[in-house]
């Protein structure tokens, strides 16, 4: 193609004579044009593989996002392993992160909430919050999880 | 004239070429880090549902029974759980190749089978905490990027409080 269009033109030009220099021109302009093509191709490249790098990043931060739900899913499978009247804010302060997590997720932040609930029942809501650093450099928006734990029915019906 | 012209175009032609060539072998770089991209992601997204289908089944199971028991192969390491309870199927999960079996068995008929596919390379690692009350755990490690040990592994564990049910009810 650039073969044609590098050898082709001029040849008709050979014969007029103001031709020459709107030949050559003509002959350059087509080699720029195809420079300006392939940079233009180049960049599109270029931005193809910044996305492909989003991609990447998008992903890493999924797997955090599974990572921290796993995470405080097993916290609060060992806040539901306790017994009922040893669950205060004490005994989950105690709780600690697992060494993937605090591998994986940089600066980890732990908030873990109880408090009573009203009602017929005597209840506690736990409240499990985990967030950590992302990628502009601030702690994003947590993953939380919420329970609802009643008391031991052995004491009531 | 007419030569100079025509070694200008044939520089030209080498510059056009040289650069076209650049620009085709970063594209092609660029297809197969897409079609690696593409084909990571879904292993991602097959491997995390495969993870939460898991996680919420072996959580249920373990709540549900009265006992759990390590599975050993012949050379004592850890090959899988095992669930018990008195008015239920045993339980048992166990890796085979790349995925973690679940298997119902009533004595020792099979009453139920499901299986849960892991991309190829996943790791396992079975645990049981005994104590008041005993954790059951399957770790799962799988690798993220090949040939990089930037991030080598992405594991998660999943825990399970066993006979919670129970224990909340206060049955024996």
């Amino acid at each position: 193609m650039t073969d044609s269009s590098g050898f082709g033109r001029p040849a008709p030009s050979r014969g007029g004579r103001p031709a020459p220099s709107r030949a050559r021109r003509c002959a350059a302009f087509t080699v720029t044009e195809c420079l300006v093509a392939l940079v233009l191709l180049g960049a599109a490249v270029a931005l193809m593989a910044q996305l492909l790098a989003t991609a990447g990043v998008q992903r890493r931060v999924a797997d955090q996002h599974a990572l921290a739900l796993q995470e405080t899913s097993n916290l609060m499978e060992r806040l539901f392993a306790v017994p009922y009247s040893e669950l205060t804010a004490e005994r989950a302060a105690e709780l600690r992160l697992s060494e993937s997590a605090r591998q994986r997720l940089p600066e980890p932040q732990l908030e873990i909430t109880i408090k009573p609930v009203a009602g017929e029942t005597a209840a506690k809501e736990i409240r499990i919050s985990l967030r950590w650093l992302d990628r502009s450099g601030r702690h994003g928006a947590p993953v939380a999880l919420t329970a609802w734990r009643h008391e031991d029915r052995r004491n009531g019906s | 004239m007419t030569g100079n012209r025509r070694g200008t175009t044939q520089i030209e032609m080498l510059v056009i070429i040289s650069v076209c060539s650049v620009v085709m072998g970063a594209s092609g770089v660029l297809l197969h880090g897409m079609y690696r991209a593409g084909k990571e992601s879904r292993l991602a997204i097959e491997a995390g549902a495969a993870v939460a289908r898991l996680s919420l089944q072996f959580r249920r199971d373990a709540h549900a029974a009265a006992e759990a028991e390590l599975l050993k192969e012949a050379n004592d390491k850890a090959a899988g759980l095992m669930f018990r309870g008195s008015f239920q199927p045993t339980i048992e999960y166990r890796q085979q190749g790349r995925a973690i079996v679940r298997t119902a068995k009533q004595g020792d008929k099979v009453v139920h089978l499901d299986s849960f596919g892991l991309p190829a390379g996943t790791e396992f690692s079975w645990t049981l905490d005994v104590g008041q009350p005993s954790v059951a755990a399957i770790r799962i490690a799988r690798p993220t990027r090949r040939g990089t040990n930037l991030d080598a592994m992405f594991s998660q564990r999943i825990e399970a409080v066993v006979s919670i049910v129970r224990q909340t009810r206060g049955e024996p």
